[in-house]
């Protein structure tokens, strides 16, 4: 008797895309070298060294990277890793959530077996960067402050990070509330998780430009075996993530195919979930190339450092430094602006097959309205505001 | 110094880039100055999937893997990522 069951591997190619990922993936899991890198990190065995090329330092090319010593500008270079990673766990800890509701999703699914194994798979490693993320970025700035500026306290998936950190109470409120919905949903939903990926895939892709960058300075360095030890984090972490790209790629693109067509509310809930992605990523930060950071939410931890004995600055000189850096053209905000049109450009080449899409989202317009200019305006009326408000500490 | 490799885009509106020999694609071309969009970066994902007409090594295992995979049918198939540049070569974009 012939089987009217609908299997994942009828469809051989997409099958064989998620094997040959599961098996390297497994192969090449980074998980022990991550977790013994992190285990061996003091920070003064690498404290007068680059840990990433030097343009990716924090505030690079702004009037601040200009007049800093060799000595703060390795600093900004530490404090970059820092800040860029921090921002990393934060979307860690919302992929390991979403991976379980998703591989709930997908349970509908026949053969679903393969896929949740690699979710599964993929969310351990995501704990094993976390781990590694906070160990070194937490020992760098009590070394450095004696405090903790861009590294925060473990939080679940639905807490705001400092990309929306000016946001108000009914706004976070909202976003946890759809966060939790849509994590409902997509558990009962394969479209929905599979769509999750899309979602997922753009991520991961911005993250691949500068991760791509980081690791190159690991693998390109003369001494690997004494390279820092954060440059060697970057390169499994860009990796290990280069599967979970793939992961994301294979089930945003061909699985959903295999699926029947999305339903009104589905395409609904799949343009939404799409269209809050690019209002996340509608930002870029003259502080952090790369991070599309909302640079207002930066101030006061901008301030802190500015402020601490490695810049020692006076509040005047502290905010005047950042009037210039925040409010006026620089190179680094430039060089910000360009990997946001990069990215921008790579999303929509991403997503340009998926047809249940809005025009809005295949065209990425809202994150394409963004500018230098409306950057500046944004700066020049949010740093009033900073001024007013923020006294002699 | 070596002698440039010319990597063109037939039949698009990009420009000619020359590189030096060896030169990793993925860290040159962008989606912005050529039609290849560069996903893992890695081998893996198949993103940067082209057909690649030149005089250059032939594919690594892992890579031939993929291909057998993603485009078992085109013998000039590669991934933009994995090609060791040797020599002229003309880029086209496969549509999946």
């Amino acid at each position: 008797m012939e089987t009217t069951i609908h299997k994942l591997s009828d469809n051989p190619t997409t099958y064989r895309k998620l094997q040959i990922n599961h098996t390297r993936n497994k192969q090449q899991d980074h998980t022990a070298l991550m977790d013994e890198a992190a285990a061996n990190f003091r920070y003064k065995d690498c404290q007068d060294e680059y840990w990433n090329p030097e343009e990716f330092s924090l505030l690079y090319g702004t009037p601040l990277w200009e007049q800093s010593t060799p000595h703060q500008r390795i600093i900004l270079n530490h404090l970059y890793w820092v800040a860029y990673y921090s921002q990393i766990v934060s979307a860690e800890i919302a992929t390991i959530y979403f991976n379980q509701t998703s591989a709930a999703g997908l349970y509908a699914q026949e053969d679903f077996r393969l896929i949740c194994d690699t979710l599964d798979l993929e969310s351990s490693q995501e704990r094993a960067h976390i781990n590694a993320f906070r160990t070194i970025a937490k020992q760098v700035e009590q070394a450095l402050f004696g405090e903790l500026i861009f590294t925060y306290p473990m939080r679940g998936p639905f807490t705001e990070t400092m990309v929306y950190a000016d946001t108000n109470a009914l706004k976070t409120w909202w976003k946890k509330i759809q966060l939790q919905y849509f994590g409902l949903i997509s558990a009962n939903n394969t479209f929905l998780a599979c769509q999750y990926f899309t979602v997922r895939g753009v991520r991961t892709l911005n993250g691949k430009l500068v991760q791509h960058k980081l690791s190159n300075y690991y693998q390109k360095h003369p001494h690997q075996y004494t390279a820092p030890i954060p440059a060697k984090i970057s390169y499994y972490h860009f990796l290990d993530e280069s599967f979970h790209f793939n992961s994301s790629t294979i089930l945003s693109h061909d699985v959903i195919a295999c699926l029947k067509p999305p339903t009104k509310f589905e395409r609904l809930v799949a343009n939404l979930g799409l269209l809050g992605c690019q209002r996340d990523h509608f930002h870029f930060s003259a502080a952090i190339n790369g991070i599309f950071w909302y640079d207002p939410a930066l101030y006061t931890k901008i301030y802190r450092v500015l402020r601490s004995p490695i810049f020692d600055m006076s509040e005047r000189d502290a905010k005047e430094m950042m009037r210039r850096c925040f409010t006026q053209e620089s190179e680094g905000l430039h060089r910000s602006y360009l990997t946001h049109q990069e990215a921008m450009q790579s999303y929509k080449v991403y997503v340009e097959k998926l047809n249940y899409l809005w025009r809005r989202n295949l065209e990425m317009s809202l994150m394409g309205s963004n500018s230098i200019s409306r950057y500046l305006a944004t700066q020049q009326s949010a740093f009033r505001r900073f001024e007013q408000h923020h006294g002699e500490d | 110094m070596s002698e440039l490799c010319i990597i063109s885009f037939p039949k698009t509106d990009y420009s000619p880039i020359a590189l030096q020999p060896h030169q990793n694609l993925s860290e040159h071309l962008t989606i912005q100055n050529s039609p290849v969009l560069f996903g893992c970066r890695t081998g893996i994902c198949g993103t940067c999937l082209v057909e690649v007409i030149g005089d250059i090594a032939p594919p690594q295992a892992d890579e031939q893997e993929m291909l057998d995979t993603l485009a078992p049918h085109n013998p000039n198939a590669r991934l933009a990522c994995q090609v060791e540049l040797t020599a002229n070569v003309e880029i086209h974009k496969i549509e999946q």
